[in-house]
């Protein structure tokens, strides 16, 4: 799918804009992203396919956006806590969790790295102890 | 505990902390210990290559013996230090509280996953104030922790020795003090076990502070409870951070600390501020200058 007919569709689903992105590519999806934010929306992302992307500076500016970026190591504690929680009520309330795409022995923890690192399908991997 | 210790062979060294009673610290990681001379130890003759340790989470040291002898157990203040042979099968018996040794993957190294990554045992890690040990049962592999084995942002090895992965999912088998012991045995998820720490869960136990050991619901699998950590902050925090305002970050604390700690001083500081930004600046310096020296007498 072209990022013009991206943005048709997601304009499609919100009319008046999206308020809050969760971005997993930036530098990828930042021209869809500026292009489909509502005013005064946001962005929180966690990964990057580039390291240093150009940002499409004045389009931003222009909607007041926000962009949150989001490293789970230093998520404040009380954020974190909050998350564990409502983490458990989804697993109480019956959510299956996340799929896993491969489990590996301890002992062979090398290919369960090389596995992340060129996965042949998505989904968790698992060292099992 | 004696056993036969032969010279050019590695052997790990276990040091626990012993109080003033001479009983055997369940806390050892809380001690620092300076291991013996060599004649104190009755190797002989030995050059046992000794240094200081911290006990604890650094405890386990590989020494080479250049020498055959007879190690044994050997008590010095404020420490206990058990040679240990590589080949576990020899060994007479296994510490009181549990298994020494445990099996680990590591890294000591960063680079290519097949390169640097070990599979062997080392000593059990214990849980200090506040911490809980887990037996592991799932690990989680999240690219942050293969992106940190391979030294994707530049910043090196931050322990000599890296047990990797944050996430994990087992039962709590040992607790630190100030930790309630209804803890031991109850199933749980872990998160940032290898996160401003060097072991993480790829391991037979990992040690994390209690607040990130999370009960594990009766029906999640374990495999599925190593899953939630980095994953699970990460979508939440992402969904939810909009709504962070400036007031809530932690910079705002730390100025109202701040200006809270520096209140006494606060006339000083408004009086320079008539004056000029640079004299607020030696006013606020002065001022914590003052604290400091409060502080320490």
């Amino acid at each position: 799918m072209t990022d013009e007919r991206l943005v048709e569709r997601i304009q499609g689903f919100a009319p008046t804009g999206v308020n809050h992105i969760v971005e997993v590519a930036f530098a990828a999806n930042i021209n869809v992203d500026v292009a489909v934010l509502a005013q005064g929306g946001s962005i929180a992302t966690y990964a990057t396919n580039a390291p240093a992307p150009d940002i499409p500076f004045w389009q931003f500016v222009f909607i007041n956006a926000r962009i949150f970026f989001v490293g789970s190591d230093d998520v404040p504690a009380e954020a974190k806590i909050e998350a564990t929680r409502a983490i458990n009520q989804a697993l109480e309330a019956g959510w299956q969790g996340l799929g896993i795409a491969e489990t590996f022995p301890l002992d062979d923890i090398a290919q369960a790295h090389e596995f992340v690192e060129h996965p042949t399908k998505s989904g968790r991997v698992i060292v099992t102890v | 505990m004696d056993t036969t210790v032969q010279a050019g062979q590695s052997y790990y060294c276990v040091a626990t902390a012993v109080n003033s009673s001479g009983v055997e610290s369940a806390w050892s990681n809380e001690a620092q210990a300076t291991l013996p001379s060599s004649s104190q130890l009755g190797v002989s003759p030995s050059s046992v290559n000794f240094g200081s340790i911290i006990v604890g989470s650094n405890a386990t040291q590989i020494v080479t013996l250049a020498d055959s002898g007879t190690a044994s157990v050997v008590r010095f203040k404020p420490g206990l230090v058990v040679f240990l042979p590589d080949d576990l099968s020899v060994l007479g018996e296994r510490g009181a509280g549990g298994p020494l040794f445990m099996k680990a993957a590591w890294y000591e190294k960063q680079g290519a996953a097949r390169d640097v990554l070990t599979v062997g045992e080392m000593g059990e890690p214990r849980p200090r104030t506040g911490e809980v040990r887990i037996r592991v049962a799932a690990s989680g592999v999240n690219p942050g922790d293969v992106k940190k084995r391979e030294n994707a942002f530049g910043v090196g090895m931050p322990y000599p020795r890296v047990i990797p992965h944050s996430d994990g999912a087992g039962t709590v088998d040992a607790v630190g003090k100030g930790v309630s012991e209804e803890w031991i045995g109850r199933r749980v998820w872990c998160y940032g076990a290898q996160s401003y720490r060097p072991f993480g869960t790829a391991a037979e136990y990992t040690v994390v502070p209690l607040q990130q050991a999370v009960p594990l619901p009766e029906a999640v699998p374990a495999e599925q409870g190593a899953c939630l950590g980095i994953p699970g902050i990460t979508a939440h925090r992402a969904v939810h951070v909009w709504r962070v305002r400036s007031r809530d970050a932690p910079y705002w604390y730390k100025a109202a600390q701040v200006r809270l700690e520096l209140a006494p001083f606060s006339s000083r500081i408004e009086r320079e501020r008539e004056s000029s930004p640079l004299a607020v600046l030696k006013a606020i310096r002065k001022s914590l200058q003052v604290r400091a020296r409060m502080r320490s007498s």
